[in-house]
């Protein structure tokens, strides 16, 4: 009896991949092959490269750092970032210029990075942001992945 | 003892205590800024205030001496809203710059705000704007808006210093803290106004944005820079691997006993230990090149038993001079045993000591005399430390062809003369047992670990004892 | 036409055949568990920026395949490690010879039989080759000197061993029904109508051999949710130690044994090349020869003889391709069996029932 009630679910099995494959093929075939777009795509997937997910407002992206009209960071090397970032993986030295102590070397080693967003949230001077968009960045050593935040050129 | 009632519970405490100290003794907190174990009580902070049977008002507890029967209250509503409502003046004109202030992390207004504040700034006048970097000396720096007005630092010029350098200048909200003229402090102790200043008006210029003090790890010593002992904490940074690019002294500050230095040092032993790790020698060297233990043991023994004369240092500890003379002088019966040191130097009543070495009275006790008193000519010398330029006598004294063996930390201003070169740890990698001027034995343990092949004197020694044992 | 060549011609036309389709079903095994899981499967090769819908993934497969290091390790037999995939892949390829692709075409004055042997137990011999693949199976995990691919191997053994027993005893009940173990007669007889509408297509006549059958074949092929073997991702099968284009041949193997099912069954159940009610070469009581569609109810369709055979070599494709399919479509919907469940499927469920087909299959091939 049990082994019937087995046979009877095993088809109904077979019928629920069966009605995602034949539905699923059919809006394929008219989306990729007869370039007819419909509402459905047929996948939940999205084409990376090609399509991009977009990125909500509070997403945490790569890092940026914040300067003050002067064009100075606003960084202060307080260091609570610092001492609040789980995978130890900033690196801050602060000088005193004109007076004030402003970072002279803000490294985010992005590969250790968790995107927890702690030092974001920690800032005292509103400093650091994960709010560049970017989340694709890719490099063939780690080298290329500890970011030197106070480097204001394009990157 | 005298009984008293803190909190409706009933401790029993010494006389002629106050307060503040009585609860602190039977472990109650009681917020403060002004008061210090070792100045004079002020009552000019009213953080410590707490509510006293019998009187009308709230009352400061670092002023009202303990009495027989006194009943206090130190968290009833009245001291809580009261405490609320001085940080608040505290506060009113305080910049909040936490971020860049060094004091961060062991600041008291911080600790106390953390604790019983938590309120919406309540003023809309704007906070007073001030001089923020004032050189206050060569080695302080004033940030005026930070001052609390708690007049510690003024108190300690006038009380332990004596001169007096420091002054409240105008009245009221404008009133600020001021040497006369602007000029700079002059002192000996001018380090220990930064430490005592309870938060980041008084900052130290070299430790100035140097590190964070969370960061650090305090670990106690003894200062071996005079004879008088003083208990000093070494802070340095904790393992993090953030932190690889430090050095491993970032400061010192004042240990607390109050039987030898109460809580305060002086500038060279706050500033010089630095100084002086910077020197350090790892490498052994025999005649101008490198060599290993298994050479070395060989040319020790060579060398050991033709031995006339050894020059021990002020800095061993008791346990090293103790092995040094049953070797020397006990098992290989040789005569000539002197000591040496740093040479004397100024001394005041305060802490200092014309003795700048730190065991000298160890070795006085033992019958070691002082090198001054060498008369024969040297040929063949084992020597502890390096003090050839504090004891010029000592190098006249040395004939042609000497075999000098040296065992120091650090390396010889003149290496040219040594033939044999041991290095060691230093003071703050080794312990053992120190005695200062006046026959107080301290223990300390070492601060730092010694890299691995690097030995103490005691093992230095100890080869020695065992190889002249063999034979 | 000479013998040997006719064979020859006919073995590299079927072996070409099964390589494409054995390329394809790669990318049909892709396309198909990603349609069914929502997403889009290989869809990356392109070829001068055209990828339309990942033709040219097996290509590329095949390319990695071939250009991965190939990797033997040290203390493996050497001769089997490196015979074993060959013997797998040779006896389950081997299989298509005895299938009749379709009704014996009439060239000129030779008649030829879309088939490349056609022996009278061919039931028999398939079966027989195709249980030979195992032992490539059993070599490959027991030459690789590595204690999970040997236990793969075991498993290999006494799931297949176990599914066997089941596979042919179910079979036992369509070689009563069929009158020879020759494929194509096989066939022929299913061509013809049971009480002169229904084809007597294997399915139809044998409804609980047909379950039986497909289950112990899955098993035998050693695919999801049988594929204790091999399970990649986590207890480690047979060819763990194997690499580039060795493994390439495994993997290639299973789906030809995959195709190979399909082919039986389509041979066996479903008719084989026929198309319901369309005859070619039926004698009319008439006397005249017709050829073409013949509906129970009467109607006559008249179509050229070439047409018959055309379209029925294309009917047992389409029905290959679609129990392919079905097959895909069960390997990426059951998870699968743990080890016990699996032999009490075999030796508790599937024998008891196959032997219960066979009694009631002569009971009513006795009362008929
Ligand atoms: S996001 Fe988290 S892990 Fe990354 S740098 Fe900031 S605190 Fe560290
Ligand atoms: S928390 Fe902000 S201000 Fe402080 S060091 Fe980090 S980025 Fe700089
Ligand atoms: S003195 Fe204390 S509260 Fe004031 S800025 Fe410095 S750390 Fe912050
Ligand atoms: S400078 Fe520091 S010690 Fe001096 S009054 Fe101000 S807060 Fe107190």
């Amino acid at each position: 009896m049990k082994g019937f009630l087995y046979f009877f679910e095993t088809i109904k099995g077979l019928l629920v991949t069966g009605k995602h494959l034949i539905v699923n093929f059919f809006f394929h075939t008219i989306n990729y092959i007869f370039r007819i777009k419909t509402k459905r795509r047929g996948s939940v997937t999205t084409q990376y490269p090609e399509e991009k997910r977009e990125i909500p407002p509070r997403y945490r992206t790569k890092h940026r750092m914040m300067f003050n009209e002067e064009g100075t960071p606003r960084c202060v090397g307080c260091m609570l970032c610092v001492t609040v970032c789980p995978s130890d993986c900033i690196f801050v030295k602060a000088e005193e210029i004109e007076g004030k102590k402003i970072a002279t070397e803000f490294i985010i080693h992005v590969n250790r990075c968790a995107f927890c967003g702690y030092c974001v949230e920690v800032c005292p001077e509103d400093a650091i942001r994960m709010d560049s968009g970017k989340l694709d960045f890719v490099s063939d050593s780690q080298k290329n992945l500890s970011l030197n935040l106070l480097f204001k050129g394009k990157k | 003892m005298i009984k008293i009632k803190i909190n409706d519970k009933e401790y029993s405490v010494k006389e002629g205590l106050t307060v503040l100290q009585a609860a602190e003794e039977v472990g109650i907190e009681i917020p403060h800024f002004c008061a210090h174990e070792y100045l004079k009580p002020a009552g000019l902070c009213r953080m410590c205030l707490v509510e006293i049977k019998g009187a009308r008002k709230l009352q400061t507890s670092c002023t009202t001496p303990v009495k027989e029967g006194l009943e206090v209250w130190t968290e009833s509503e009245a001291v809580v809203k009261a405490r609320e409502e001085v940080l608040k003046l505290h506060f009113a004109n305080h910049p909040i710059d936490c971020p860049e202030c060094d004091q961060a992390g062991e600041c008291s207004l911080q600790e106390y705000y953390d604790k019983y504040g938590f309120y919406d700034n309540p003023y809309i006048i704007k906070k007073e704007k001030r001089e923020k970097d004032m050189e206050l000396s060569d080695n302080l720096i004033l940030d005026r808006e930070r001052c609390i007005l708690c007049l510690r630092c003024v108190r300690f010029t006038e009380e332990i210093l004596g001169d007096k350098q420091l002054f409240v200048y105008e009245r009221g909200n404008k009133s600020y803290i001021s040497t006369y003229k602007g000029e700079k402090i002059i002192s000996d102790y001018s380090g220990n106004i930064a430490e005592i200043c309870p938060v980041g008006a008084i900052t130290d210029k070299s430790f100035r944005f140097k590190i964070r003090s969370w960061f650090l790890e305090k670990r106690e010593t003894i200062c071996p820079l005079c004879s008088r002992g003083c208990n000093i904490y070494i802070e340095t940074p904790k393992d993090k691997p953030y932190l690889d690019n430090y050095e491993r002294l970032i400061r010192v500050k004042s240990g607390d006993n109050g039987e030898i230095n109460k809580s305060f040092i002086c500038d060279t032993g706050r500033y010089k230990l630095a100084e002086i790790e910077k020197r350090r020698n790892y490498k052994a060297i025999y005649e101008m090149q490198n060599v290993n233990w298994v050479r070395i043991k060989k040319i020790l023994l060579e060398h050991i038993v033709t031995l006339d004369t050894i020059i021990l240092s002020s800095w061993l500890s008791n346990e090293e001079i103790d092995l040094a003379l049953s070797v020397f002088r006990d098992y290989l019966n040789i005569k000539n045993i002197f000591y040496w040191g740093r040479k004397d130097g100024e001394e005041d009543n305060i802490l200092i000591r014309k003795d700048k070495n730190p065991n000298t009275t160890y070795l006085i006790e033992k019958k070691v005399k002082n090198i001054d008193s060498i008369d024969s000519r040297i040929s063949n010398l084992l020597v502890f430390g390096d003090f050839f330029e504090d004891n010029p006598s000592v190098k006249e004294m040395i004939g042609e062809n000497s075999f000098i063996m040296m065992i120091s930390p650090y390396l010889p201003r003149d290496i040219g003369k040594i033939n044999l070169l041991l290095p060691v740890t230093n003071f703050l990698e080794k312990g053992g047992n120190w005695t200062n001027y006046e026959g107080r034995g301290q223990t300390t343990k070492p601060v730092f670990n010694p890299k691995e092949e690097i030995k103490t004197e005691f093992e230095i020694l100890q080869i020695i004892d065992s190889l002249l044992r063999k034979e | 036409m000479n013998y040997t060549l006719l064979v020859l011609i006919k073995i590299i036309v079927l072996f070409a055949w099964l390589m494409i389709f054995a390329l394809y079903a790669t990318l049909a095994e892709r396309k198909v568990s990603a349609v069914i899981q929502d997403r889009h499967g290989a869809n990356r090769a392109k070829i001068l920026g055209i990828s339309s819908f990942g033709i040219f993934q097996p290509f590329a497969d095949a390319l990695k395949m071939l250009f991965k290091e190939d990797y033997i390790p040290p203390f493996t037999d050497k001769f089997m490690f490196k015979f074993a995939p060959v013997i797998t892949f040779f006896f389950s390829a081997l299989v298509i010879i005895a299938i009749p692709f379709g009704e014996p075409v009439k060239i000129g004055k030779e008649i030829i039989k879309l088939q490349v042997i056609d022996p009278d137990i061919a039931l028999l011999l398939i079966f027989a080759l195709s249980s030979m693949s195992i032992y490539g199976i059993i070599l490959g995990g027991w030459s690789s000197n590595n204690k999970y691919s040997f236990l793969g191997g075991m498993r290999a053994t006494s799931q297949i061993v176990s599914y066997e027993v089941a596979l042919i005893l179910s079979i036992i009940g369509l070689i009563m029904v069929y009158p020879s173990l020759r494929l194509s007669e096989i066939v022929n007889y299913q061509s013809t109508l049971l009480w002169g509408w229904i084809p007597k297509w294997g399915i139809l006549l044998q409804p609980l051999a047909f379950i039986i059958f497909i289950i112990a074949a899955i098993a035998e092929t050693k695919r999801a949710p049988f594929d204790l073997p091999e399970s990649e991702s986590e207890i480690i099968g047979f060819f763990l130690e194997y690499s580039g284009i060795r493994f390439g041949v495994y993997m290639l193997t299973d789906f030809v044994e995959t195709i190979m099912l399909s082919l039986i069954i389509t041979t066996l159940f479903f008719g084989g090349w026929n198309i319901p009610y369309l005859f070619s070469g039926l004698k009319l009581s008439n006397g005249t020869i017709f050829s073409g569609f013949v509906f129970p109810w009467g109607k006559q369709l008249a179509i050229s003889i070439n047409w018959v055979s055309i379209l029925q070599i294309i009917a047992f494709q389409i029905k290959t391709v679609i129990v392919f399919v079905f097959l895909l479509l069960v390997r990426w919907t059951f998870p699968r069996l743990r080890f016990d469940q699996l032999m009490e499927l075999g030796w508790k469920s599937l024998i008891p029932l196959a032997l219960f087909n066979i009694v009631v299959t002569a009971i009513i091939i006795a009362i008929v």
